[in-house]
């Protein structure tokens, strides 16, 4: 009896030493050449990878549209790259704020209107607003 | 109402002035459809069932999902592998045909849990509270139940789960140990619907959405991503302790005296690195960008060495 207590104990130690390797950190060994601790960050840097940006769409004229906002760098119109979409008519201007990578300088901006698109891609300025003019 | 009837009242509704909208809808073509009568045609509504919402805005896109990777060790320095809760997201803005915001989505997932420390995750929505009408929370696509915000909070908070290692399938260092099997972690969707439509205009260029964990023993413990202010229910005792630098009077917070954060956002997939590897050793690009203020190798995230990361 003894000895068959013996062998479960030594069945089941085991096995919980297995399980308890298999998810454990303490057989891990970092292996850097350098850690992200021993770099010189810069003053204020932001680690931010995107930036919220507001595109603003206006018609000056003609008939209203369906505004289409893409990733950066998609032109043509491709509804799996629209960010954002809305109704824009003249005198009403389309204002939405999306997320784009940090470094993005311009936005594809389309509209369809009177079944034909048009597309302009809108600079984002200082103060992160990209504005597209529709004639 | 038949098709050719929702086309007739379009472009009604485009040759009169209406008094109660902003915007006039576009007019229609003869054979563009518009299957439930919101004046979008169908191609362009993203909910073209559905007469209450047409338009969904995306973060971080409509093809990707983003990544919030946490050291949760916060305020003390950990091992920097950011892998201690992996999160994919998608966030939305829905709104109707005349632009304004009906509802909020958030479907975040559960994608590594490099740690035995039990920790949550909670949702920070910036609206004014009473807009809320109803929240509702579903887990792995199943039947979505009512939730409500925290309470005795001047946030509208949810949390998304008390504690990773609860959520289903969910193990201690679990899609973070080289060869162990992928688990695919619980996916929660959270959707706030609004007592009434309201202008984007609010969120203004924040975002609506602020993802972010807790300690479960010591939920006034959060960690947020730089720049992010910690919520009402957070322990402000932690706040510039140990090795964080947060300064909340500048709005320079959740970074270390050393300038490192404790989270990390990619607006995209994302390999984690493994248990116990640096960041700057799964991805030897960051010291060229962190070095050169930003301006070097902006798409580190995007080379990583291939045996120091999980897929």
């Amino acid at each position: 009896m003894i000895r068959i207590a013996l062998v479960c104990a030594l069945a089941l130690s085991a096995a919980g030493c297995k399980s308890h390797r298999s998810r454990s950190i303490q057989n891990v060994e970092p292996k850097n050449p350098q850690t992200l601790g021993e770099l010189a960050v810069p003053e204020d840097f932001d680690f931010a990878l995107t930036r919220r940006v507001k595109v603003q769409v206006e018609l000056t004229a003609g008939n209203s549209a369906v505004a289409v906002v893409q990733e950066p760098g998609r032109f043509g119109y491709d509804p799996f790259s629209a960010i954002t979409k809305g109704v824009v008519s003249t005198g009403s201007r389309f204002d939405r704020v999306i997320r784009v990578d940090v470094h993005a300088n311009a936005i594809p901006v389309l509209i369809y209107r009177d079944g034909a698109f048009e597309e302009t891609a809108a600079a984002i300025d200082l103060d992160g607003i990209a504005r597209a003019v529709f004639p | 109402m038949t098709l050719r009837f929702h086309i007739l009242i379009a472009l009604f509704a485009t040759s009169v002035a209406l008094t109660a909208q902003t915007v006039s809808p576009p007019l229609f073509n003869a054979f563009e459809y518009d299957d439930d009568g919101d004046l979008i045609v169908d191609e362009f509504d993203d909910f073209p069932a559905d007469a209450t919402i047409a338009f969904q805005t995306h973060d971080p896109s409509r093809s990707q999902l983003g990544r919030a990777a946490f050291e949760i060790d916060w305020p003390r320095r950990g091992d920097d592998d950011f892998n201690d809760l992996v999160l994919s997201y998608h966030f939305a803005e829905n709104t109707d045909g005349t632009n304004q915001v009906v509802e909020l989505q958030a479907t975040v997932t559960v994608v590594a849990i490099g740690t035995e420390t039990s920790v949550g995750a909670a949702l920070r929505v910036s609206l004014p509270k009473g807009t809320v009408v109803k929240a509702t929370l579903a887990r792995d696509g199943g039947v979505p139940t009512s939730i409500s915000s925290e309470p005795n909070t001047s946030d509208t908070i949810y949390r998304l789960f008390d504690d990773a290692l609860l959520t289903r399938d969910a193990v201690p260092f679990a899609n973070t140990l080289t060869g162990d099997p992928w688990i695919n972690g619980e996916r929660i969707e959270l959707r706030i619907v609004l007592s009434e439509p309201i202008s984007s205009s609010v969120f203004d260029l924040a975002s609506p959405f602020d993802l972010f964990v807790f300690h479960t023993a010591e939920p006034g413990r959060e960690i947020h991503q730089p720049a992010a202010l910690p919520t009402s229910l957070a322990d402000l005792d932690f706040i510039g302790t140990f090795s964080d630098a947060t300064d909340l009077t500048t709005g320079r917070t959740y970074l270390s005296d050393a300038g490192l954060p404790w989270a990390i956002d990619i607006p995209e997939a994302w390999s984690h690195p493994t248990e116990g590897t640096d960041l700057a050793t799964a991805y030897p690009d960051i010291v060229d960008w962190i070095e050169s203020g930003g301006s070097a190798k902006r798409d580190w995230y995007r080379h990583p060495e291939e045996n120091e990361v999980r897929p």
